[in-house]
């Protein structure tokens, strides 16, 4: 369920999606080995609230609208997997090389450059 | 203590602690003809091959940057409060479970360490500013403190002697209290922070706003460099893109061919001879197998840092140093000073949605102290001394996604666009000297290695609070005259300690009454005795204090050279 909402965050576009970059399984590691005891079980408490059930058997489009509900809602539990979903996606090299752009040696520094020359948001 | 092991032929200097104050005087000591010898605590690091998380790209750091918060908290309490520490970066700060020390309950101290070859001079923010006569005549001018037994005029040489070395990025500005030096051409502003300058230069004559001088090349020197523009600097960089121990002063210090480097290797204590009234080298823990070992020196330089100096002099009694080593004065391990920080304000810089940036650039913008100056007509606050505001714009990245409501195409589409520039100021402040501010040992524990536990009573006090107050509110009236928006002051206070400047443990005066070293950095009791690290300092200034520590350094070691050589030493 983790990937199927991920996806609803940062689809496939012309780039690929949450759930191609793996960020479920970034997620999984996070609050594994990551988080402390105390934010785990908090967010296993919230996946649980969540049916996932009743969830995958809507249609996508319902989901993504109980989703925005969620999300405009600023529900604790729904902020922070889409916290994690953007980390985990705009950190991998998919998220950070294709959709955005990243360069590991710049070289130099220009402080006032036209943003339609450098195209992307830095990933970093 | 451990059994003895071994005696050394008596080298001609000995500095314990190599980082940025020893990495100097082993240089100076090296190259002026002594076979000197450093003694550091912590593990070896080799320059370049050592910085193991250098060339990792995000992706390849194992939890991608956010670390683990369970390890963090059990072995890191105290370090992971620090800008620089992360997953990148935590092999260079100590485990502070291993490494305890003591405060009261209601007296926390920040104690931020790093112990390596190098020390913490692989993760300093590496901002270098000369102090001036209104830092040296402070102490003199109100009250708080002993004078300072050396004025700018004694300390100028010195400062152009190492910022020549080190490669200094800045610009002039021809401000009497902050004096100007020798300088590499300055990193460039951006064009959110070029508006702010124009907007707080106009509304309030007299302030300015500059690049922070900053040991980061923007240009090749002395076969250093350049910095690359990653701002990863405290993973270490094998370019020499910025000034460290291990870039510049110990590889100095080894071609010629005089410097023994032993590591993993703790001061005890410094070993003095009553009959010849003389230092005459130091015991030292192996950080390993607990063994002792003692060495032997002409003249012996204190360069373990503040707190751990104070600990060696006060672990070093004898019978006419019944309270600690050079401590006829009562002054060892009192005056502990730090800076306020991380008060400040925030704003959004309108416009400007087609420029950005392109690198990473390694320091920030700088506000030079614009209070107490001394000068005819300005205004009067209700507090001592001063403050300077370290500052900066960016726009945001995709995190700003997390704190909005959106997702979907509309979302990733969105983010694909940097967000509005941001413009952060924030506060350093200075800290007044007080003799209840103090270190002492532990009478009963010891640590891992045998050392008395060190205690740390120190605690800020009415004015520096007074100046986080007056940081806030002017922050907030710059950027508003600016053109900001949506200006909101912060203030994440946090105990001394935490913005890791700590000075004022054994310091310099004209006096042995009331002060520990004299002008020259000699302990007054012990004369063939230095100490250069923060100890010394007599007052604190507002201003980062690395370059005044190298600049003290390398004009002590040349005292010392010296006086060796007329034999007075």
């Amino acid at each position: 369920m983790v990937a199927t909402i991920a996806e609803h965050i940062l689809p496939e576009t012309d780039t690929p999606g949450a759930r191609a970059v793996g960020v479920h399984r970034f997620i999984d590691a996070m609050v594994a080995e990551s988080y402390t005891a105390e934010e785990r079980q908090r967010f296993l408490d919230g996946l649980a609230g969540l049916d996932s059930r009743a969830f995958l058997a809507c249609t996508a489009s319902d989901q993504l609208a109980m989703l925005g509900e969620l999300d405009r809602a600023s529900d604790p539990f729904f902020r922070s997997l889409k916290d994690l979903t953007l980390v985990g996606y705009y950190t991998s090299e998919v998220g950070a090389t294709r959709e955005l752009q990243y360069v590991p040696l710049p070289g130099r520094y220009d402080g006032c450059v036209p943003l339609a020359r450098i195209g992307r948001t830095w990933a970093v | 203590m451990g059994r003895i092991i071994g005696k050394e032929e008596p080298y001609d200097a000995i500095v314990v602690g190599s980082g940025i104050t020893g990495g100097w005087a082993a240089k100076e000591l090296c190259e002026r003809g002594l076979r000197t010898l450093v003694i550091e605590r912590g593990r070896h690091v080799e320059h370049g091959k050592d910085y193991v998380t250098e060339w990792l790209k995000p992706w390849q750091l194992a939890h991608r940057g956010q670390g683990e918060q369970e390890l963090y908290q059990r072995d890191y309490p105290i370090q992971s409060h620090n800008y620089a520490f992360g997953e990148a970066t935590r092999h260079f700060f100590v485990n502070d479970r291993e490494h305890p020390y003591v405060t009261p309950d209601d007296k926390p101290f920040r104690w931020i360490r790093g112990y390596q070859l190098g020390g913490r001079s692989l993760i300093w923010g590496r901002a270098c500013w000369r102090w001036s006569d209104l830092d040296f005549t402070a102490n003199a001018r109100d009250g708080h403190g002993g004078d300072w037994p050396i004025r700018y005029h004694d300390l100028a040489p010195w400062y152009d002697h190492v910022e020549r070395f080190v490669g200094v990025s800045g610009e002039r500005l021809g401000l009497p209290h902050l004096p100007d030096g020798e300088f590499l051409p300055a990193w460039q502003m951006n064009c959110a922070e070029g508006v702010v300058k124009r907007g707080i230069e106009r509304a309030f004559p007299g302030r300015h706003m500059t690049l922070t001088r900053v040991a980061n090349l923007t240009q090749a020197h002395l076969g250093r460099g350049p910095c690359q523009a990653r701002n990863q600097c405290a993973r270490g960089c094998s370019f020499g893109g910025y000034f460290s121990s291990l870039s510049a002063t110990l590889p100095a210090a080894r071609q010629t061919g005089r410097l023994t480097v032993i590591t993993d290797a703790i001061v005890h204590s410094v070993i003095y001879d009553e009959r010849r009234d003389r230092a005459t080298g130091v015991r030292v823990i192996d950080a390993h197998t607990k063994a002792t070992h003692e060495y032997f020196g002409r003249i012996v330089f204190l360069c373990a840092s503040t707190l751990a100096t104070a600990q060696i002099l006060l672990n070093s009694k004898s019978p006419r140093f019944t309270t600690g080593l050079a401590n006829s004065s009562g002054e060892v391990g009192h005056n502990l000073m730090d800076h306020i920080s991380k008060a400040g304000a925030r704003g959004v810089v309108p416009g400007l949605e087609d420029k950005y940036v392109y690198g990473r650039r390694p320091t920030g913008t700088y506000i030079p102290r614009f209070r107490n100056l001394g000068v005819r007509g300005e205004a009067k606050v209700e507090f001592l001394r001063g403050y300077g505001i370290q500052a900066g714009a960016g726009r945001d990245g995709w995190a700003r996604g997390a704190d909005e409501p959106g997702l979907g195409v509309e979302l990733k589409q969105r983010l694909r666009e940097p967000g509005p520039w941001q413009m952060s100021l924030q506060g350093y402040g200075e800290c007044l000297p007080r003799h209840e501010n103090f270190v002492d040992l532990d009478p009963a524990r010891t640590d891992p290695s045998g050392m008395p536990l060190l205690r740390v009573h120190c605690a800020w006090s009415e004015n520096e609070r007074a100046i986080r107050e007056d940081v806030k509110a002017q922050a907030a009236h710059m950027l508003e005259a600016a053109g900001c928006r949506e200006v909101v002051t912060y203030d994440d206070d946090g105990p001394p300690g935490f913005s890791v400047h700590e000075m004022g443990t054994a310091r310099m005066g004209k006096d042995p009454k009331t002060s520990v070293v004299n002008a020259y950095n000699q302990a007054h009791d012990v004369p063939n005795l230095f100490v250069t690290d923060g100890a010394c300092m007599a007052s604190s200034s507002c201003v980062n204090p690395s370059l005044t520590y190298m600049a003290i350094t390398v004009r002590a070691v040349d005292h010392a050279v010296s006086e060796l050589k007329r034999g007075n030493l």
